[in-house]
C-alpha cells in the first residue's frame, strides 16, 4: 500500500433514486468529491457506529456482572432463534 | 433470566418493545445480553416506530438509545397504511386499544421474532403464541 492511501475495491451497490440524486448534488456543488468519496466517508462512520454500540453494551456488561458468559449466550441464542 | 414462553416457534432476531428499550437505556443486563448478542450473530433487532416514540425523548441524554438506532443491525418499522389496518383488526379482536402493544405484536407476527418486553401479560393477551421474554 502507498504511504497514506488505502486499499480499493471497486463493488457495485443498489442505492434509492433519491439518496443517488443528493448525492450527486452535493458533488456538483462542490460539497463532497465525488459519489465514492461520500459513500466511503458513509460506510466508515457506520463501522464506527457500530463499534462504538458494541463498546457501550460491553461497558453495561462489565457493569452489571462482567463479559458475558458461555451460559448466558447459550440463553441469548435460544431467545434470538425463538426458544428453539 | 427470564425463559422464553412458548418456546419451539422459528424466528430469528429481537422486537423489543418500549418496556425494552427502558430497560436498555437503564443497562439491565438481560437487555444488554440479548441486544449484544442478536447483533453479534447478525440478527436484526427491530424497534417497532410507535415504541421508539413512546420512549425517545432526548437522545443527548439517552445514549444507548441513539448508540442502537445509529446501528446497521437496527431496523425501525414504520406504521404504515398496511400495518395500521393490521394492528386495528388486531384491537378489535382483543378488545383493547393500546396502539404500541398492537404495533410491537404486529411487527413480531410480520417478522416471526421473539419479543423482549417488560409487559408479557398484556402482549400475550393480543397473541398467545408469541415468543416473549420479561426484561
Amino acid at each position: 500500500m502507498v504511504l497514506g492511501m488505502a486499499h480499493t475495491q471497486k463493488v457495485t451497490v443498489t442505492l434509492p433514486i433519491d439518496q443517488v440524486a443528493a448525492i450527486r448534488d452535493l458533488v456538483r456543488d462542490g460539497s463532497t468529491a465525488s459519489v465514492s468519496g461520500f459513500v466511503t466517508a458513509a460506510v466508515a462512520l457506520a463501522l464506527e457506529d457500530r463499534l462504538a454500540f458494541e463498546e457501550l453494551l460491553d461497558e453495561g456488561l462489565q457493569k452489571t456482572g462482567g463479559p458475558m458468559t458461555p451460559q448466558e449466550q447459550r440463553w441469548a441464542d435460544q431467545i434470538i432463534r425463538g426458544g428453539t | 433470566m427470564g425463559r422464553p414462553d412458548h418456546p419451539g416457534r422459528h424466528v430469528s432476531g429481537l422486537v423489543l418493545d418500549v418496556g425494552a428499550l427502558i430497560a436498555l437505556e437503564r443497562e439491565q443486563r438481560p437487555a444488554l445480553l440479548l441486544v449484544k448478542r442478536a447483533l453479534t450473530a447478525g440478527n436484526p433487532v427491530v424497534v417497532p416506530a410507535t415504541a421508539l416514540a413512546q420512549v425517545a425523548r432526548d437522545l443527548r441524554r439517552q445514549v444507548r438509545l441513539a448508540r442502537l438506532l445509529r446501528h446497521t443491525g437496527c431496523l425501525v418499522t414504520p406504521l404504515d397504511r398496511v400495518v395500521g389496518l393490521r394492528i386495528g383488526r388486531l384491537l378489535a379482536a382483543s378488545g383493547t386499544s393500546d396502539v404500541v402493544d398492537a404495533h410491537v405484536v404486529t411487527v413480531a407476527q410480520v417478522l416471526r421474532m421473539a419479543v423482549l418486553t417488560s409487559d408479557v401479560g398484556d402482549l400475550r393477551a393480543l397473541d398467545p403464541d408469541l415468543v416473549l421474554v420479561a426484561v
